[in-house]
């Protein structure tokens, strides 16, 4: 046993660090990479750690109405005496959750798509590209407004009517890179071995052409976030969570008289959607200079 | 001797990656006489060709790159020189031919026009019409026929070798005096590279221009250098007369290439006599794979090929490319349905099977592709390539799993425990190496090898071509080796099978191919190779080929071959020749009128 484990040590620290480990690194080496990584692991982490982060409930009536940011209230409170700190940590989670929600569906969906379209070509290329371009058509923003006006509000209805629709790029960029990957000659040489296409698929062809696709995952969040944002802030968010959108809605009666209120919900909106475009952009240009 | 007309005195060059340094020149001295053509040789990486970019000023600006030394054209210092004095002395006083012809064209602007526009530049009196006809004659000079009928023409419309002769034009436009060549022959087929290098040897006596040829091939450089320099890590090892370098090389470097070269005109060492009884392992029937290529029609590529291989024996199959020798191979492995044929693996028709008893026949048969860098999952670790086979055989653990895979990168010479490492740290011919330790994991008969070596370099190609002898000793493998060049296949075939449009022209033992050879297509190969003996240079007769290989879209009915032969007669274009055995031969050749000739080759010589 303890051979096998001093065997397995050896191969270990003969391992070189992966290939993603220094696609990261090469990303991160970047400014606009650093900075990217750094905001998006701080967006991630506050809306994980929103519970133990938060000083006060977001709801709560804590302290005097409109209070400037203090030592107390750093960033000052509402017309109500709502702690707003608080109240943008609250923020960050929910727009993690539907972020993430969000991710998960379009990475499935569109890889499904992507591979299959790819890879069959043909009469099942020509189906799923054309409901691609059906969803593609789609107009995100007001397809939310109508399921949230006739269903009420909700993030899983959200994350639900953001995901079936934001898919398609993914898919389209999968599919170019399986298209571009189907012929390589390893790819052949698997199908010599007699590999099944659902291995051919999933072992040989996935790993190749997820990179790019995830790279591009980064805008595609970004833009969910603001659409999250902007629901919110008209007002057609989900009124029993805190959302950086509805946080920026109130500000506007007080925007004379309580600065606070409007910056740093917004401010937070700005280094969320600007993390992950600079952390997508980053891991693009890394992407491009391989071999 | 008098003044040199080009002298490079301790040139260095080094790059400077994020966080690194590269010396890639490392204190080079060539010099270059009036009128006399230097050879610069050496494989990739030696820094041959970054020494000639710095000779041009063509590296791009410190700090990302910074040459020192000196290089003095015609007496004046290019390192020293101002961009404006560069753009003037580069087209006119040197000429450039690089390697790819596909790419150094911009493939938006007519042809004729770019030529005409090399001469324009350096000479700003001229009318467009007046660089136009310049260019026009230029062209006719390249042996381009008729350039007048193909003023509208755009390079995509061109193949490599009418490219290669537009670079060239280019390059002497303006009557340089100095013609430097980057492998210019590199890309292009042995018949194709023969009339290039005609060409080259005629312009650059008309002009008198002195030449640097940058090749990795000696052949070219025993055929046009008058001396040669010899590269090796940024350094000149070796600088020589062509003639004492190939009788006497003193660097053991130039020695390695010498020797690792595969050559027609040494005797080969015989193959190993396989044990009798040699059963028949694979055989094509009469096989046709043709293909739709959208707005053309159809792509003749395979046309009614049948081929045997012998357990335990090599069948080479040559052919320039376009002949159809990968779609061959492709079909073998079903990697492309045939229109029509059948391929019998050990008497089993592999052609018709399907599911459960394709996968189980395809065992026995396997393939090494020609680019060890597309042929490896760059995302898999080499471990996990030579485990995949096994795996998805369902045998990886029947079969000693880990043990297993480490026995089969052993037997291929590389450390087993670098089965953790990813593709990319890996060098070509190491890479080569694991995709044949893949090919051989699952015991097969048949090895399809499809260029296995092409893009290798030649000391590395001759370490894999050990390789693959002793394999096929220890193993009793079977191959089908497939390549372009004839000396490498001579090398390693017990049979060879000549392919031109689809078909094969000829076959037979390798003796009677090589030094029998009855098929005027082969005959021309033959000559075309250029040998590398300085010593011999014009006492060889070529078989020049005129023209290119039709396009098998619409092949020439009759014989395909009679559109370039010199021997064609009207029933050429009549009958098909049928692949028999004729009066006065030996062996099989599809020619109404076979013959054996000297070919004058260096082959023939040796007998």
């Amino acid at each position: 046993m303890s051979a096998t484990a001093e065997l397995a040590a050896v191969r270990l620290a003969a391992t070189p660090p992966g290939r993603r480990a220094r696609l990261f690194a090469r990303a991160i080496r970047t400014p606009g990479g650093l900075v990217g990584i750094v905001t998006v692991l701080a967006w991630i982490l506050v809306g994980v750690a929103a519970p133990l982060l938060a000083p006060y409930d977001p709801f709560a009536i804590e302290g005097p109405a409109l209070a400037a940011p203090s030592a107390a209230y750093p960033f000052g409170t509402d017309d109500l005496g709502r702690d707003l700190l608080s109240g943008v940590i609250w923020g960050a989670r929910t727009s993690l959750i539907v972020a993430a929600g969000v991710a998960v569906l379009v990475v499935v969906i569109g890889s499904a798509v992507g591979l299959l379209s790819g890879y069959r070509g043909g009469w099942v290329d020509d189906a799923l590209m054309r409901s691609t371009e059906a969803f593609q058509v789609l107009p995100r923003f007001f397809l939310a407004l109508v399921v949230i006006a006739f269903f009420g509000p909700g993030l899983d209805k959200l994350v639900l009517v953001l995901g079936v629709t934001s898919w398609p790029l993914l898919a389209r960029v999968v599919r170019a890179e399986v298209l571009a990957l189907r012929s390589r000659e390893f790819v052949e040489a698997a199908r010599v071995q007699g590999a099944t296409w659902n291995r051919i698929l999933l072992r040989e062809i996935l790993p190749n052409a997820l990179p790019p696709a995830i790279a591009l995952l980064g805008l595609v969040v970004a833009q969910v976030i603001l659409i999250e944002a902007s629901l919110g802030f008209l007002g057609l968010g989900d009124p029993n969570v805190t959302s950086w959108g509805a946080l920026a809605s109130e500000a506007q009666r007080f925007l004379r008289v309580a600065w606070w209120l409007s910056l740093f919900p917004g401010l937070a909106i700005l280094l969320a959607v600007l993390g992950l475009n600079l952390l997508g952009d980053a891991v693009t240009d890394a992407l491009s200079g391989r071999r | 001797m008098s003044r040199p007309l080009l002298s490079v005195r301790g040139l260095v060059v080094e790059f400077r990656p994020r966080g690194g340094v590269v010396r890639a020149v490392d204190g080079v001295d060539l010099e270059v006489a009036t009128g006399e053509t230097l050879g610069v040789v050496g494989e990739s990486g030696s820094g041959k060709t970054v020494t000639m970019l710095a000779t041009l000023g063509l590296l791009p600006p410190p700090p990302y790159c910074t040459v020192t030394g000196e290089v003095l054209l015609s007496g004046r210092n290019v390192l020293a020189m101002s961009r404006r004095e560069l753009r003037d002395i580069r087209g006119r006083e040197v000429g450039m031919v690089f390697q790819d012809p596909m790419t150094s064209l911009h493939p938006s602007l007519r042809v004729v026009d770019q030529v005409a526009e090399a001469i324009l530049v350096h000479d700003r009196r001229l009318s467009r019409a007046q660089a136009r006809t310049r260019a026009l004659e230029q062209l006719e000079r390249v042996g381009v026929a008729h350039p007048a009928r193909r003023l509208r023409d755009y390079p995509h419309q061109w193949s490599g070798g009418m490219r290669q002769r537009a670079m060239l034009a280019m390059a002497i436009s303006n009557a340089p005096a100095l013609l430097v060549a980057d492998e210019p022959t590199t890309a292009l087929d042995v018949t194709i590279q023969a009339q290039i290098l005609d060409v080259l040897r005629t312009a650059r006596d008309e002009l008198g221009a002195s030449t640097v040829l940058i090749t990795h091939d000696l052949g070219v450089v025993a055929e046009l250098a008058d001396r040669v320099s010899v590269m090796q890590a940024g350094r000149v090892v070796e600088a020589a007369g062509v003639r004492q370098l190939f009788a006497a090389p003193e660097h053991r470097h130039t020695v390695t290439l010498l020797t690792a070269l595969p050559r027609l005109d040494r005797p080969v060492p015989a193959r190993p006599v396989a044990p009798l009884p040699r059963p028949e392992v694979l055989r094509t029937e009469d096989l046709v794979t043709h293909y739709p290529s959208p707005g053309r029609g159809v792509v003749h590529a395979v046309d009614g090929v049948s081929l045997t291989l012998a357990a335990g024996q090599t069948l080479g199959l040559v052919g320039e490319s376009g002949c159809g020798k990968s779609t061959l191979a492709r079909t073998v492995l079903r990697l492309v349905e045939p229109t029509s044929g059948r391929v019998l693996l050990r008497g089993e028709d592999l052609t018709a099977a399907t599911g459960r008893r394709l996968r189980r026949l395809r065992r026995s048969l396997s393939m090494v592709f020609q680019d060890p860098y597309a042929s490896l999952n760059p995302r898999m670790t080499i471990g996990e390539i030579v485990a995949q086979p096994l795996r998805i055989a369902g045998c990886y653990r029947s079969s000693g799993g880990q043990a297993r895979v480490a026995e089969l990168l052993d037997l291929v010479g590389l450390d087993p425990h670098t089965s953790g490492r990813l593709p990319a740290e890996f060098s070509g011919g190491q890479r080569q190496r694991i995709a044949i330790a893949r090919a051989l994991a699952l015991n097969p008969g048949v090895l399809v090898l499809d260029e296995p070596v092409s893009s290798l370099d030649v000391s590395i190609q001759a370490q894999v071509m050990t390789l693959l002898d002793r394999l096929q000793r220890e193993l009793g493998l079977a191959y089908l080796f497939i390549a372009h060049d004839l000396a490498l296949v001579r090398q390693i075939s017990d049979r060879v099978a000549v392919m031109y449009l689809g078909v094969i022209v000829e076959t037979g033992t390798r003796e009677q191919v090589y030094e029998r050879p009855v098929h005027p297509y082969t005959q021309s190969l033959l000559s075309a190779v250029p040998a590398p003996d300085p010593a011999r240079r014009g006492a060889r007769k070529r078989i020049p080929l005129t023209g290119e290989v039709p396009d098998p879209v619409a092949p020439p009915a009759g014989c395909r071959f009679r559109t370039r032969c010199w021997k064609a007669r009207d029933d050429c274009s009549q009958v098909v020749p049928e692949l028999v055995v004729r009066n006065g031969t030996d062996h099989p050749s599809a020619c109404l009128y076979p013959e054996r000739l000297d070919v004058q080759t260096a082959v023939g010589k040796l007998r």
